[in-house]
């Protein structure tokens, strides 16, 4: 028997006697590594990544208008405001026409919150106006095109007043 | 049964009324109390027609309100 072996029977004894102790080993090899040396940090997220359970990512509730609670009541409230033909049109291209009180101008509601409304000008889009509820951004999508069909619908002018064009569109129609 | 539907973060707050009920009583100081900060109301009747209304209306189909428009 040579010296080999005999340290091999030494370490299988050790082993079995007590398990953990390449863990502590590895352990205490990891811990004298110099800190500033990045393959000592690469290795240990590299041991932390092999060896930690695989478990999915904590997810939080989602409340508020981003919920899909909110946005559901939203649409409901919203179907319900929509004339047969508006629903129709929402649910075939996921926008609405609706037709301006004063002008009797045509316009096209998008599911937005920003820059979501077009002017239409026989069926096209020659301008985009910008304009929503105050608290605009604590509110669903949904809420905020009824409050404009609304506007549109029935006070036209108050809402072209407050309304800002998009300078993506260069006709100017409104202001 | 009517609603007065009032937009939030929750989607919004329905308050039911009849005409000539305490409900309506309650809605219709909910609804004041809102004119009064601002807000635009608007009422559906029950043929679908649409109306701007700034006193409340027990006989409306639905009312909805919301914080007046700014550009955005």
């Amino acid at each position: 028997m040579e010296f080999e072996d005999v340290l091999v029977i030494i370490c299988l004894v050790v082993i079995a006697v007590y398990p953990g102790l390449p863990i502590y080993l590895m352990a205490r090899a990891r811990r004298a590594q110099p800190l500033w040396h990045p393959m000592g940090r690469v290795s240990e997220l590299l041991a932390y990544a092999l060896s930690a359970p695989i478990e999915p990512l904590p997810r939080r509730p989602v409340y508020g208008p981003f919920s899909s609670e909110a946005s559901n009541k939203a649409i409901a409230l919203l179907k319900r405001w929509l004339s047969p033909e508006q629903r129709r049109e929402l649910e075939k291209r996921g926008s609405f026409d609706v037709v301006g009180s004063h002008t009797g101008r045509r316009y096209r509601i998008y599911p937005g919150k920003l820059n979501n409304v077009r002017i239409l000008q026989d069926n096209f889009e020659v301008a985009a106006l910008c304009f929503a509820p105050a608290d605009a951004g604590f509110l669903p999508e949904a809420d905020i095109m009824l409050a404009q069909k609304i506007a549109l619908e029935t006070n036209e002018k108050a809402a072209l007043k407050v309304a800002h064009q998009s300078s993506r569109y260069p006709c100017s129609l409104v202001l | 049964m009517a609603k007065l539907c009032v937009p939030d973060h929750t989607g919004h707050k329905e308050y039911d009324f009849t005409p000539n009920s305490p409900a309506a009583k309650r809605a219709e100081k909910i609804f004041n109390r809102l004119m009064d900060k601002g807000y635009l109301g608007g009422k559906r009747m029950a043929d679908g027609s649409l109306k701007k209304i700034r006193k409340f209306d027990p006989t409306a189909e639905e009312i909805f309100v919301h914080r007046q428009l700014v550009g955005g």
